[in-house]
Parts: structure tokens; C-alpha cells; sequence
């Protein structure tokens, strides 16, 4: 034991100082040769170069003495392992096919992986990126029903804040969007309204100027605005001013005071941030906005201890006001978990489980590897025995073996880095053009993430290589050298057997599945857009800073005067307003009359999307009424409605007139979900239109969702979305102009979002088009590892028997008997894998809820996919038997 | 005396330690010496030495630093280590006790047998 450490810190110590030791023993023995050189010269008269000559001579081969050196020394490990890495490489390079399959199995595999370590990781760190970040909490009001958090506690937050000791500089924010008007631009901007503790908390000085402090908190105080650096080198031209400028915001003037540093994005992602102004005697219960509440544990004190404190305030405030707040409690969290909702212990231990288990995804592919890599090994047992009977070692031979695999491990794990690094790049910038990334979470590829696709490449050599090799080299070496002349020792008993078998029957188990989803996917990135989207461009219209709570009379103004103007502009030849662009409107639940026989599921609940559209929205969509009538004025507050063609689909009994559904009643379950409507508001279908947008809105729907269409006028719905439509495409400069006229019509409008709709379109199915990519790619190398490791094993299997085929056929035996006895024996390995995958193919795809006659189709195309495979594995090495000649067959025998 | 004998196994690591014992030497100066010590009776190969010089270092016999030579070049010096002192000891009571076992077993006469 003592002597295998002496031996591996000296081969760390010869790893780090490999060629400064190299270099001092050649100096060492030159010393010496040069003195023994002198010496002969000075005592027996030689001249200089004889003198050397004799010297060499004397010390007897300065190469085999540094070989021995190096050895004593722990360098002739390096060399071995660079022999053998060289070795990796070529039979990489020799083993093209195995290379490439394997080479892009490990690498989807790893790439999987190593996104979600990356991502689940960084969602699981409880950390915040500041000096002791890990200590920032947030609090929650909240019953034990899920969705059951109080956010309006602005009251109950100030008595609070001086109540609680565990925690220090509890502090509040909420989100606001407002209008920031400069000399140059006016846009909509988000807001973080914060209470001046949440610069303690996060403990980052201004970059110029000042952070907000307790006293602008105070009614009456001077407004002013901190801003982060992105937005002060993107709004105001890193102006070297800018503390002291004023702007208007939300329409109060208002002084710019500090600079935030860059990175600095607290409390979520934010660039603006205005005092939270909290007024203890003047917010009353259960008013107000919702908060969020922060604040960071006392020195000394744990977490636990701060929820004690916490549940101690809860419970009297619960005691006090029984009816009310009876059941809510106060909880204390990590602030990472809290905002990305993970604050139920079940989630944290949920996700942190399937961070690890995708790494078993490459342990599958690793498995399925060692298969292939055993077939290769065995057909290299001759030389293994060889260099045995030379005097290898079993270890050096597994080393070997492991490094061989690792070059192939590492290939893999490379590509893996390099696809997960596009992957979480994309993963960002996908979640930023629809909402934001919290500031900390980093989706670049972390030093931990990289040294887990290590270990994961490493661990996946050892099973490739070291798992094969030990099986390998367990064969008696005189057995073994007989595979030199070609003799094969018959070594593949009901484990091999065993492996065709599992090998098949996973593979026609899941990859039916996998086609399934991949086709799913496929269909839903790259299904054709909405023809009329290219001719038309939305613009999502706020009027004032609070989405609740806005003038009716007020919106109605804004949206007739903004449609107007569009109107008149040249080119436009349609303007129509909805409560949401059509395709992405929210969902609600429905219920029929249950006396309605038309319908399908009368009575149970059922999941539609709803929106509000003007009388003329069909019309700038192009949408046809397919059944019944369009909207007209008297429609209005009546309860009619349109529905697409795919709630007829849906929901109504098939029937072979076109008007089915017409007339059609029902209720929403939870009808305060629409603003502005009865709670025992009934609706009526009058009309059936087309589906548009045709393509689904998420896979897994063959088309549109179900949508039920209700007519409104301005001022019913806000925000509101306008819809313009252009004879031939949009406008490049729609985007500008569609800004300017809203800024003419009501400075204050916030033009929340402006796009051509195919641009909307193309940004919101983004995200399936990557995932398509992903899935397809994943079930393409899955296809391909299967199909190649089942080539790689029959083949084998039968190449076992190529003597034997050669030996009967030399003494009689058909041809056709013995390639069928041969495929006969294929034959059952591959029935008995398809019989085992085929159960497990049915119970998968039937719980997917696959269509039955699709999933048969799977099944049988996979299994028809693997037979085909498997005879072409096997008929090579048969007819190979077949031709060698009897005499050669009967002459290397025994 | 028979001149240049062949070195016993195991034994040149034996003549290493006693040759630095008597002082801190190059590789080269350890090879003179020990030619000095033994009266040039064996024959040492001269490269083997220095697989035995580093394995001897390796095991902490024996330390080395570079210094400068007689003749003013870099060489590097051997010195013994405590250790290395405390397994020249054994191994020298060893080699006595053996090459007196061998001497008794090479002397012995008839008479002492039959005695």
C-alpha cells in the first residue's frame, strides 16, 4: 500500500515536472561522460575526441540509462499513457463507423446532460451574486393551498419591518411599467419600485452618484430614479452627466440621482428602480399592490430560525384577524427559490433528482457503447493474449483499453460541450424575447458544468472500455492466442444472447415513442404560417401605467382616435382591435348545458382559449365564416359568439351538415376570469370560422386550439392589441410609425410591444423549432446506436460461426441449409427482442395517448427497420463461411 | 585478488549509501569513490549508477542538490538522509552477518563436521 503511494505521488511529482526532470538527468550524465572524458585524457594521454569516445563506451548507452531513470523516476508512466493515447486516436480513426456513431451518441447524451446540470444547477443554487449571498431571503404570506400567496401586505409589511429581528433590512419591491420620456425617445420601460433596503441587502455601491435612500421613501419627497449601466449606455448615450438630469416618468418629473455598476440587476432583471413609498396609516388591509418581500438573515441566525420568528409574527397576526388571514402563514425562503418557485421542499428534491438522472441518459448511451466496444475487443483478443504472453500485465491492458475508450469518450463529450453551450446560448436568448432571465441566473457554460461532462466522459470510458476489457482478459492467454490465427474460442454464451435480445426490445420499445414526439415537434416548429400574417403587423397598446383599473371611456378614446390615424395612413387597408394576438389568447374552462345533445361531453369541463375581437377582425384576417353569420352591432352584450372550426371539431358530435355546433350553449366555470362580464352569463354560438392561425400553438394538437371568439368595442378590453393590415407586406419602417402616431395621439399610450404578426408568429414558435431540432437529434442518434449495435452484435454473432459454416460446407452440407440454419438462429434472437419490445411499445405509446393505428405503424416500421438490419448484419459473415475453401477450413482446425 | 568482479545483486544500493556517507558527492565522484573504497576491485557499469542514485533518492535515502563541481561546473550532489543512514546500518549488520555465515560456511573442515 505504502509502496503504490510512493509510486503515484512520484508519478505526480515526474506529471507536474516531467521535462525539468527529462532535462537535469540528460545534464546530470552529460556531467559525467565530460568528467570521465577529462579523466582519460589527463591519465592516459588520449586526444579529446577518443577520450569521449571511450567515456561513451564506458558509461554503456546514455538512452537506456535515461529509459531506466525516467521509470525509477514514475516518467515512463507519462510515455505509456501518451503511447496509448496515440494508440486511441488511430483506432479512431481505424474504427471510422464506431467513431461516428458513438462519437454522436455520447455527444447528444452529453449535451443533454451537461444543459441540464447547467440549468437545473443554477435554478437550485440558493446563492445570490453578492457578498454573502446566500443569506438574502424572501418572504411569502401564503396558505398551504397551492396559488394561495397574499401579495397585497404593503400594511402588514411596515408593522413588519419593524417587528421582525432575524432578519435584517426587510425590505419590498413590485414591478411597474411606465412611460420614461427623454429628449430624445419615449418608451415604455419596467420598473422596480423598491424600498431603499434592497441596496443594503445587495450590498453594491453606486457606479456614479447615489443609490436611493430611507428619506426618498417619504410622502412628499422630490421623485428620483436610480438607473442600472445597460440602460445607461443604451438610453442615455453613457452620458458623463446623467446624475442630476431629469426625465419624466410615468408623467411625474423626475431626477435622475445614481448609476447602478454593471451586472447590478436586483430585484429581478432590472434597469430602473423608483422609491417603493409605503404608508403605514394610509394602506389599508388587503389593498394596494402586490409586493415582494426581501430581506437578509441577521448575523448568526439560520434560516430556520428566522422562519420560527416568522411563523411566531404569522400566528398572531392569524389570532388577530381569524376570518381573514386565519390560514395564511409567513414563510421564509432562499430569494433564488422563492422567485423561480421553488419553495416547497417536494419541487427543490424534485428538480435536483432530475438534474442527476439525465446524466444516467449517458450511462444508457455509455452501455450501449460498451456493447459495440465489446465486439471490437474480442476481435482483438489474439493480440490482448499476445502482449500478455509478452509480459503485460491485466492492468496495462485495461489502462490501454480505458484509454482507447476515453479518446472516444472525450471526442463525444467535446461535441457534447459544444451543442450544450449553442443549447443554453439559445435557451438565453429565447427567454429574453418573451419575458426576462432573473440576474442570477448564468447561462453560460460554468467551470462545474465542464468538469461534469468530464467525469461523465471518464466514467463513461471505464464503462466502454475498462467493463469489455475485464471480460475480455478474463480468457486463459493460451485460449486467446489461438484468435491470432483466426480459431475463435466460442466465448459468446446466453450473455451475449441476452444482449441481441435487450438490445432489440429496447430499441423497438422506445424508439417508437421517440418518432412519435419528434414527428410532434417537427410538425409544430416547421408547420406553415398563417397565410395573411406576412400582409398584417400587431401592436400591444397600454393606456397609462396600471394594466387594472384604467377608464373605459378613457381606453375607448385612445384606441378609436390610434385606429383612425392608422387608418388614414397610406397603404393600411384594415385596422381591427382583440383582446390578445389570435393564437396566443388566454384559456378558460367551459362548461354545455348538459341537456345540449350535440356535444360531446356535456356537463364536464373543457379547456378553450377566449378572445375578444372587433366586428371587423375576420375581415383583416381573411378569416371565412365557414357556417352561420359574422358578428353584427346587435351582437354586442348579447352572448353570441364565433367559434374556429377546431372547437366544432372538438366538441361537437361529427354530423354530416356543415352547421353543426350552431346554436350551441354554454357557461364558463369560472366567468369573473372575463372582465367585465355576469356571473351567469350564458353564450350562444352564431358562427363557425376557419381556424386561424392554422398551425397548433403547442405539439401534441393536430391545428388551432378550440377558441371562442366574443364580439366587443373599444374600451372593453385593455391592454388591447390592434391589428393592421397592409395590402402587400408590412412596412420595414411599421415598428417607427406605429410608435410616432400613438405618441401623437397620448404620450402617456405604452406601446408594449410592436412586430409584424409573421415575425410574432415566428419569435413565439421559436422555442418548438429548437426543441424539434434537439428531439430529432437525440432520436436520430438513439436510431442510429441502436441500429448499429444491433449490426455490430449479429454480425458478430454469426462471424463466430464462419469456420463452422466453412467446416459443414466442406464436408456436404447445402448452402441454403446452412444460411438457414444460420439466419434461423438470427431469426430467434430478433423475434424474441421484437416479441419483448413490442409489449413494452404498446404499454409506453398507450399511455402517451398515441392514436392507435399511428403507434401500430411505429411499431411495425421500427421492427421492420431492426429485422432489415439484422440480416444484413448477418449475411455478410454467412456468405463469407460459405466461400472459404474446405481445405483452409479443415487446416487451421484444432 | 580478482580483479573488476561482478557486482552481487542488491548490492550496488549498498555502496551507494556507504560511498555518500562519507560525504556529500556528484554522481560521477560517487563512482570514484566507490572504485577508491573497494580498491577497484568491482566493476560497477557506470550508467547503472544513476537509475540506482534516483531510485535511492526516490525512497528518501538520499537527498540531492545542485552545487558546483571541482572544476567549476553545475553538478548535482548526493547526501545521506537520516534514514538513509539508518538503512546503511541494517544493511551493513546484514551483509556481515551473512558474509560471516558465508566465510563459517567456507571454512568448515571434516573434523569440525565429524567433531
Amino acid at each position: 500500500m505504502r509502496r503504490a503511494w510512493q509510486r503515484l505521488r512520484a508519478g505526480w511529482r515526474a506529471l507536474l515536472r516531467a521535462q525539468d526532470l527529462d532535462r537535469t538527468m540528460h545534464e546530470e550524465m552529460r556531467f559525467h561522460i565530460d568528467m570521465e572524458a577529462d579523466r582519460l585524457a589527463r591519465e592516459r594521454g588520449l586526444d579529446a575526441a577518443e577520450a569521449r569516445r571511450q567515456a561513451f563506451v564506458a558509461f554503456g548507452g546514455l538512452e537506456k540509462y535515461k529509459a531506466q531513470g525516467r521509470d525509477t523516476m514514475g516518467l515512463q508512466w507519462i510515455e505509456m499513457v501518451s503511447l496509448d493515447a496515440r494508440l486511441g486516436l488511430r483506432m479512431l480513426v481505424k474504427y471510422r463507423g464506431l467513431t461516428v456513431v458513438g462519437g454522436c451518441a455520447m455527444a447528444v447524451a452529453v449535451a443533454i446532460a451537461a444543459t441540464a446540470f447547467q440549468a437545473f444547477g443554477e435554478a437550485l443554487d440558493p446563492a445570490l451574486p453578492f457578498d454573502e449571498g446566500d443569506r438574502v431571503v424572501a418572504l411569502r404570506y401564503a396558505t398551504h393551498t397551492p396559488g394561495g400567496s397574499e401579495r397585497r401586505v404593503l400594511r402588514e409589511f411596515a408593522e413588519w419591518r419593524d417587528a421582525i429581528t432575524s432578519i435584517e433590512s426587510l425590505g419590498a419591491f413590485r414591478p411597474a411599467q411606465h412611460n420614461l420620456v427623454t429628449t430624445t425617445s419615449t418608451e415604455p420601460v419596467n420598473v422596480a419600485e423598491i424600498t431603499a433596503s434592497g441596496f443594503a441587502v445587495a450590498r453594491t455601491p453606486p457606479l456614479m452618484g447615489r443609490h436611493l435612500i430611507p428619506d426618498d421613501e417619504h410622502a412628499g419627497a422630490p421623485s428620483v430614479l436610480v438607473i442600472g449601466y445597460r440602460a445607461w449606455q443604451s438610453r442615455f448615450g453613457a452620458d458623463p452627466d446623467i446624475v442630476g438630469r431629469a426625465v419624466t416618468l410615468g408623467g411625474t418629473p423626475t431626477t435622475v440621482v445614481g448609476v447602478m455598476p454593471d451586472g447590478f440587476r436586483f430585484p429581478i432583471d432590472d434597469q430602473y428602480w423608483v422609491p417603493l413609498r409605503v404608508r403605514p396609516q394610509q394602506d389599508t388591509r388587503r389593498q394596494g399592490p402586490g409586493i415582494f418581500m426581501f430581506g437578509r438573515l441577521a448575523p448568526g441566525v439560520t434560516l430556520e430560525q428566522a422562519q420560527a420568528e416568522a411563523t411566531a409574527i404569522g400566528q398572531r397576526v392569524a389570532a388577530a384577524f381569524p376570518g381573514t388571514r386565519g390560514r395564511f402563514r409567513l414563510m421564509v425562503h432562499p430569494y433564488t427559490h422563492e422567485h423561480l418557485g421553488i419553495n416547497e421542499p417536494v419541487r427543490f428534491w424534485m428538480l435536483r433528482i432530475t438534474q442527476h438522472f439525465v446524466a444516467v441518459l449517458a450511462f444508457v448511451v455509455a452501455v450501449n457503447l460498451a456493447i459495440l466496444t465489446y465486439a471490437r475487443t474480442v476481435t482483438r483478443l489474439g493480440e490482448i493474449a499476445l502482449r500478455t504472453a509478452l509480459g503485460a500485465s491485466r492492468g496495462r491492458i485495461l489502462v490501454q483499453l480505458f484509454i482507447e475508450a476515453l479518446a472516444l469518450a472525450a471526442v463525444g463529450a467535446g461535441g457534447g460541450l459544444v451543442l450544450a453551450h449553442g443549447a443554453l446560448t439559445r435557451m438565453g436568448a429565447l427567454a429574453l424575447t418573451d419575458g426576462t432571465v432573473p440576474f442570477w441566473i448564468d447561462l453560460r457554460l460554468s467551470t462545474a458544468t465542464v468538469l461534469f461532462a468530464i467525469v461523465l466522459a471518464v466514467l463513461a470510458a471505464v464503462v466502454m472500455g475498462v467493463l469489455p476489457g475485464l471480460r475480455a482478459t478474463s480468457g486463459r492467454v493460451l485460449t486467446n492466442l489461438r484468435e491470432l490465427d483466426g480459431r475463435t474460442g466460442g466465448r459468446l454464451g446466453p450473455l451475449w444472447t441476452t444482449l441481441v435480445v435487450a438490445q432489440v426490445a429496447v430499441a423497438v420499445a422506445l424508439l417508437p415513442m421517440a418518432v412519435a414526439m419528434t414527428s410532434r415537434v417537427v410538425q409544430m416548429g416547421l408547420a406553415p404560417s398563417e397565410p395573411a400574417a406576412g400582409q398584417l403587423g400587431i401592436g400591444v397598446v397600454a393606456v397609462g401605467d396600471d394594466a387594472a383599473g384604467v377608464d373605459a371611456a378613457r381606453v375607448s378614446r385612445r384606441q378609436i382616435d390610434l385606429a383612425a390615424r392608422l387608418e388614414s395612413e397610406p397603404g393600411v387597408s384594415a385596422v381591427a382591435f382583440s383582446s390578445g394576438v389570435p393564437g396566443f389568447s388566454p384559456g378558460l374552462l367551459l362548461r354545455f348545458d348538459s341537456a345540449t345533445p350535440a356535444v360531446k361531453h356535456p356537463g364536464i369541463d373543457m379547456a378553450v382559449d377566449a378572445l375578444d375581437v372587433s366586428l371587423t377582425l375576420f375581415d383583416a384576417y381573411d378569416a371565412r365564416i365557414l357556417a352561420g353569420r359574422g358578428f353584427s352591432l346587435a351582437d354586442l352584450g348579447s352572448g353570441a359568439v364565433i367559434v374556429n372550426r377546431a372547437f366544432v371539431r372538438a366538441f361537437v358530435e361529427p354530423s354530416t351538415t356543415p352547421d353543426a355546433g350552431l346554436g350551441v350553449r354554454f357557461r364558463y366555470v369560472s366567468p369573473y376570469e372575463r372582465p367585465g362580464s355576469r356571473p351567469d352569463a350564458s353564450y350562444q354560438i352564431v358562427g363557425i370560422v376557419r381556424d386561424f392561425p392554422s398551425f397548433p400553438r403547442e405539439p401534441g394538437s393536430d391545428g388551432s386550439s378550440p377558441t371562442v371568439y366574443h364580439p366587443a368595442m373599444p374600451g372593453d378590453v385593455h391592454p388591447f392589441v390592434l391589428s393592421v393590415r397592409f395590402p402587400g407586406s408590412v412596412p420595414a419602417d411599421f415598428a417607427g410609425r406605429f410608435r410616432t402616431l400613438a405618441a401623437s395621439v397620448d404620450p402617456a399610450l405604452q406601446v408594449r410591444r410592436v412586430a409584424s404578426l409573421s415575425d410574432y408568429y415566428d419569435q413565439r414558435r421559436s422555442f418548438w423549432r429548437y426543441l424539434a431540432w434537439g428531439v430529432g437529434l437525440s432520436t436520430i442518434s438513439v436510431l442510429l446506436l441502436s441500429a448499429a449495435g444491433m449490426y455490430a452484435m449479429m454480425s458478430f454473432t454469426v462471424a463466430q460461426r464462419t469456420r463452422e459454416i466453412a467446416i459443414r460446407a466442406a464436408l456436404g452440407a447445402a448452402p441454403h441449409r446452412l444460411l438457414l440454419s444460420v439466419f434461423g438462429r438470427a431469426a430467434r434472437q430478433l423475434a424474441l427482442g421484437l416479441a419483448a419490445g413490442s409489449l413494452l411499445a404498446a404499454a409506453i405509446v398507450w399511455s402517451a395517448d398515441v392514436e392507435p393505428g399511428r403507434a401500430v405503424a411505429l411499431v411495425l416500421t421500427v421492427s421492420a427497420v431492426m429485422i432489415a438490419v439484422g440480416l444484413l448484419a448477418a449475411s455478410g459473415p454467412a456468405r463469407r463461411g460459405l466461400h472459404i475453401q474446405p481445405g483452409d477450413a479443415l487446416r487451421t482446425d484444432g | 585478488m580478482v580483479n573488476d568482479a561482478a557486482l552481487l545483486p542488491g548490492t550496488l544500493d549498498l555502496l551507494i549509501l556507504k560511498a555518500v556517507s562519507l560525504g556529500k558527492l556528484h554522481g560521477y565522484a560517487v563512482l570514484l569513490r566507490i572504485q577508491q573504497i573497494t580498491g577497484g576491485a568491482l566493476l560497477v557499469q557506470q550508467g547503472a549508477l544513476y537509475p540506482a542514485l534516483y531510485r535511492l533518492e526516490q525512497q528518501g535515502l538520499i537527498a540531492a542538490e545542485w552545487g558546483t563541481s571541482e572544476n567549476n561546473r553545475r553538478a548535482k550532489f548526493y547526501r545521506l538522509t537520516p534514514s538513509g543512514r539508518a538503512r546503511l546500518g541494517e544493511e551493513t549488520a546484514s551483509w556481515n552477518r551473512l558474509a560471516e555465515a558465508i566465510a563459517m560456511a567456507l571454512g568448515a573442515t571434516r573434523h569440525e563436521i565429524s567433531g
